[in-house]
């Protein structure tokens, strides 16, 4: 590595925004080089090479070079063969080969890019399903995606060297620039006129050539990235469709849980508390008929019994109107409403909650019920002896809860479960619901609620 | 007609919820019943009806799996086998095109009921009586759902007098309790209810039947 990296690392400082801030703190590195002052150098390398990020990025940069030198090769082989074979009739299953081969490799560079962008790029490539064989085909290739994806592989290249060069500069350059003397003396023939002039200014800037790396590590690492989303992935139009039809979807499914949330409700007044009075009324009427008789020992079991039917029918509706909207979830919030849910419940329940205090809105109420059926479930099919409960706010600021309970597992999402009503109600606010129940257990039941109702799943829309 | 007298009223019970379930049999044996089987769906209704041939069957109209109107299906389709099959139907609301589907084969021998009626045991058994010796008991209820909607039919042709006898005939109510509750004399309503037969076109024949036929008149004139 000589002259040329470093070059191509000062253009790259350049071209970013704040580059003029950078420039600053080189001076001052390079005075403290020139002083054998290296405390500095080991600050900010400690603050930039081992972030938690560091490892997945270097990783990316370096394979990036590999990668974009497979690709290059790929896509120049495929396209001077698709164009030498053009004039003859093979020239077409060539260019249709190449076409398949191209899309393989770039999803593959779609994954390697979402490792680091912490995102999936979901495939661009818009379904074929008309026409014949030849037909399909010959629409692969016409696709603009599939040029967009060979252009991408042909830039990869210089993309992925310049990484590397940075995620080598980073991790390596300062010993290997201070070593610069070394390969001078070491390697004849390399040695050339300008020789001294390496030899010292080399070991001179590797400390400013290291600390830039580090610096660019996770700047170049996302730009990389980002610009295989930007090229690779679906544009914004496309990606409003993509919105309008999971939105389309979760809100028939939003309707659907409604419809079922009401459907529950009925057949529990139906079978609940509706046949309570009737069997209250039914005893209330055969003890009149007792006391016409003048058998009041016979009256009194019947009333007794009513009694208790009334008693039974009053517990009913109370726990039907806590299932259709908790008041306390209004009033108190999501923190509040989860300790009275939790409350005196067997098996019991351990819960904690970390949440900034907020109005319970759509998120908070889904968020509830998620709860509340995970437990239900727990205490009705699991024979879980512990459960434990937690709501939190995660990086991404998404309302998340999670009951697990020790129970024999077995739960599911399947169509006509609770849960999967709930699913629709959390997709209808851009969440997630998640289940993990194995047959033995444990079982997990986690909903995560994005903040702010219209927001993507995954993340804003490039802008 | 209710055959009171030596051996007791054999009852087949079909109900999904054990707790009315419990809650009929025991009323019923109280009266002088005998339950000789409990059912919970549609399929072992239809099964104990044929297997007991009881004397007069109360089904609830909603049952699983889809809990909407299997209890009607499963009835209608017991009468099929055994034509004129005393039944009661209970239900926690009414619909007067259910009554309508019962009676429709003009046999009688059918009762609908609100599940609220059990309340009143001695008119619930006195009505469970009447569905087992062939009469029509339809609930107030609908009754009344009739008189809201009904529409232009023969029953334009009744004098108001007279559709209120046909409404009191529909809810199972003898000449001798139709009077009781007009404040006429029987022999009132016993002209009353040949001049609704003639008007209705019902020849004249079995009075039994033509009760039937009447109440059915009345059951399609709401729809």
């Amino acid at each position: 590595m000589g002259k040329t990296p470093g070059r191509s690392v000062g253009a790259a400082a350049l071209r970013m925004r704040g580059g003029a801030a950078i420039l600053c703190p080189m001076a001052r590195l390079l005075a403290a080089t020139l002083r054998f002052d290296d405390r500095l150098v080991r600050e900010v390398l400690a603050r930039h090479l081992f972030t938690p990020t560091s490892g997945r990025e270097t990783g990316y940069l370096l394979a990036g070079l590999l990668t974009g030198t497979a690709g290059f090769t790929i896509v120049v082989i495929a396209f001077s063969l698709a164009l030498a074979f053009g004039i003859l009739i093979i020239g077409l299953p060539v260019a249709v080969l190449a076409a398949a081969v191209d899309r393989r490799w770039c999803s593959l560079e779609r994954r390697r890019a979402a490792v680091v962008l912490g995102r999936a790029i979901p495939e661009p490539y818009p379904a074929i399903r008309t026409g014949g064989w030849l037909a399909r085909r010959l629409a692969v290739l016409s696709d603009r995606q599939t040029w967009l994806d060979g252009l991408w592989m042909f830039i990869s290249l210089p993309v992925g060297a310049a990484g590397f060069v940075v995620a080598a500069l980073a991790w390596v350059g300062l010993p290997a620039l201070l070593a610069a003397p070394v390969y001078v003396w070491a390697i004849p023939g390399w040695v050339h006129a300008n020789d001294v002039a390496i030899s010292i200014l080399a070991p001179l800037l590797a400390a400013p050539a290291a600390v830039l790396g580090a610096w660019l590590l996770h700047p170049t690492a996302l730009a990389v990235a980002g610009l295989a989303e930007l090229m690779l992935g679906p544009s914004r139009r496309e990606q409003l469709e993509r919105r309008v039809q999971t939105l389309s979807e979760t809100r028939a499914g939003a309707v659907d849980a409604a419809v079922t949330e009401l459907q529950r409700v009925e057949r529990d007044l139906h079978d609940g508390a509706q046949a309570r009075l009737v069997a209250l009324a039914m005893d209330l009427g055969l003890a009149e008929q007792r006391l016409a008789q003048e058998d009041a020992e016979t009256a009194r079991e019947h009333v007794a019994s009513a009694r208790e039917q009334a008693r039974a029918a009053m517990t009913e509706l109370r726990e039907l109107v806590r299932g259709i909207g908790p008041s306390i979830l209004q009033d108190h919030g999501l923190d509040a409403a989860l300790t009275a849910l939790v409350s005196g419940r067997h098996p019991p329940v351990e819960l904690r909650v970390d949440l900034p205090p907020a109005p319970a809105g759509p998120r908070e109420t889904a968020a509830y019920f998620v709860v509340a059926e995970a437990l239900a479930n727990a205490r009705k099919h699991s024979g879980a002896s512990r459960v434990s409960v937690r709501a939190w706010e995660d990086a991404a600021r998404r309302l998340v809860v999670e009951v697990v309970d020790d129970g024999r597992g077995g739960a599911s999402l399947d169509a006509g479960s609770g849960l999967s009503g709930l699913r629709k109600r959390v997709a209808a606010l851009d969440g997630q619901l998640i289940v993990s129940s194995p047959a033995g257990g444990p079982t997990t039941v986690r909903a995560e609620l994005p903040g702010g109702a219209g927001l993507p799943a995954g993340g804003e829309l490039p802008g | 007609m209710g055959a009171a007298g030596e051996a007791p009223m054999r009852v087949v019970i079909c109900e999904d919820l054990a707790l009315l379930r419990d809650g009929l049999r025991r009323l019923l044996h109280d009266n002088g019943m005998e339950v000789v089987a409990e059912v919970a769906d549609g399929a072992r209704f239809v099964s104990a009806a044929v297997g007991h041939k009881p004397d007069v069957c109360v089904v609830d109209v909603r049952l699983p799996p889809t809990f909407r109107d299997e209890g009607l299906r499963a009835a209608l389709a017991a009468r099929e086998r055994i034509p004129g099959l005393p039944v009661l139907i209970l239900s926690q609301h009414v619909e007067q095109t259910y009554a309508a589907e019962l009676l429709a084969d003009g046999v009688g021998g059918v009762g609908y009921l609100l599940k609220d009626r059990v309340a009143d045991v001695d008119d619930f058994v006195a009505a469970v009586r009447r569905v087992a010796g062939g009469g029509t008991v339809l609930d107030p209820e609908v009754v009344a759902q009739i008189l809201a909607r009904r529409r232009s039919t023969a029953l334009d042709s009744l004098t108001p007098r007279e559709r209120e006898v046909l409404a009191l005939m529909a809810e199972g109510r003898s000449n001798q309790a139709i009077a009781e509750a007009l404040v006429v004399t029987p022999g009132a309503v016993e002209k009353h209810v040949s001049s609704i037969f003639g008007r209705l076109g019902l020849a004249a024949g079995d009075e039994h039947n033509r009760r039937v036929l009447a109440v059915l008149a009345f059951l399609r004139s709401g729809r």
